[in-house]
């Protein structure tokens, strides 16, 4: 069985880049409506995303490494060197997991504007732009997770795609390395 | 172990044991692993079966949804998005296969492979299930009963991950309206139905 990593307490979020997280994600585009529940393994340089049903039944999991990326959906097993292209070549929906991996800590980076901010300083709003896309991220509540205060609920949109992202447990991992 | 009993047997002692408690309301602590054993999900809700063909599955924590049977349809609601799918029951056992446990029909039953291993049968769908344009997601179901109540729900699906649904607290005569569902004002309605 997969060894769990030792999870610990944190003041903030900023310098954790091994984080594990459980919860729920709604994509809305034009076309479709989806939601289901997500798992992110996150211990750069590996990631693993998966993505259920409310049942458990597996819609995609998705990782990813220094060589490349693997998805398997609908029973078939695709790769790409990049997790991006091959999300979005397979499935048609462009998540933009790089920067989704960042704007779920809430805290600005340099590639973020930040539009507004609430009474505690923390971001209302940031936009980002990815490739050729503008995204702009809007955070709903904030709550505490291994110590640190994290969003709970994120709403990320772009011209042609929205992304709800609700955190239900967010855990700081001890690196591996 | 004992010898799988034939088939049919194998179903209509699956189908008397359920008739003993036809009507019922559970607790159910769900939890979802994949190939490596890791927890990818876990929840805990109710589900209430009601033969034939109606059962409610709420899920409570960590967030809600709502899967309702009521006789002809199933109402997939999802509050996180304000949508409700509507499928008829023959096309909802892929995607909750308590709408197979509910039917007495056996064109339905025919569809699987039920083997009985004393209080637990394993349902496994027939190769026309796993092949053709949308085969079906689910690899194997398997029910066990305690007292002659569902206990367990167990589901394997095709990319590894297996989802364990345990049944307590059962209760007798669940409120019909467990088994009705009005979509609530302002969600979309997604119709599937053929």
């Amino acid at each position: 069985c997969a060894s769990s990593p030792q999870t610990y307490q944190v003041s903030d979020s900023q310098t954790v880049d091994d984080w594990q997280l459980n919860g729920r994600i709604g994509v809305v585009t034009p076309e479709r409506k989806f939601s289901g529940t997500v798992f992110w393994l996150h211990q750069p340089p590996q990631q693993r995303l998966t993505i259920n049903t409310v049942l458990g039944i597996s819609v995609l999991q998705l990782s990813a490494d220094k060589q490349g990326a693997t998805l398997l959906v609908d029973g078939n097993t695709y790769q790409d060197r990049n997790a991006e292209q091959l999300i979005a070549s397979v499935t048609g929906l462009p998540l933009p997991l790089q920067a989704l991996s960042s704007w779920l800590k809430g805290i600005p980076t340099p590639a973020d504007k930040v539009v507004d901010s609430d009474s505690e300083g923390r971001p209302k709003t940031m936009t980002r732009q990815v490739e050729n896309q503008q995204w702009t991220a809007h955070y709903r509540s904030w709550q505490s997770q291994s110590g640190a205060t994290i969003p709970r609920l994120i709403e990320v949109k772009s011209d042609s795609i929205t992304i709800k992202l609700q955190i239900n447990q967010w855990l700081a991992l001890a690196p591996e390395r | 172990a004992s010898e799988a009993l034939e088939k049919s047997d194998a179903v209509s002692n699956l189908q008397q044991t359920m008739a003993k408690h036809s009507q019922f309301t559970s607790q159910f602590v769900q939890t979802v692993t994949d190939i490596n054993g890791q927890v990818l999900q876990q929840g805990k809700g109710e589900l209430s079966l009601s033969i034939p063909d109606r059962f409610n599955w709420h899920a409570v924590e960590p967030d809600e949804s709502l899967i309702v049977a009521d006789g002809e349809n199933i109402w997939v609601y999802n509050p996180f998005i304000e949508q409700v799918t509507l499928m008829s029951l023959q096309q909802a056992i892929q995607a909750s296969p308590m709408a197979l446990l509910v039917q007495e029909s056996s064109d339905a039953w025919d569809n699987y492979e039920v083997e009985q291993l004393q209080a637990c049968y394993q349902i496994t769908p027939k190769e026309a299930l796993l092949s053709g344009p949308n085969p079906s997601m689910l690899r194997q179901a398997s029910v066990c009963f305690e007292n002659d109540y569902l206990s367990s729900l167990r589901l394997a699906d095709s990319q590894g991950n297996t989802t364990l649904f345990k049944l307590t607290n059962h209760q007798d005569n669940p409120a019909a309206e467990l088994f009705r569902f009005t979509p609530p004002q302002g969600v979309e309605i997604d119709d599937q139905r053929p």
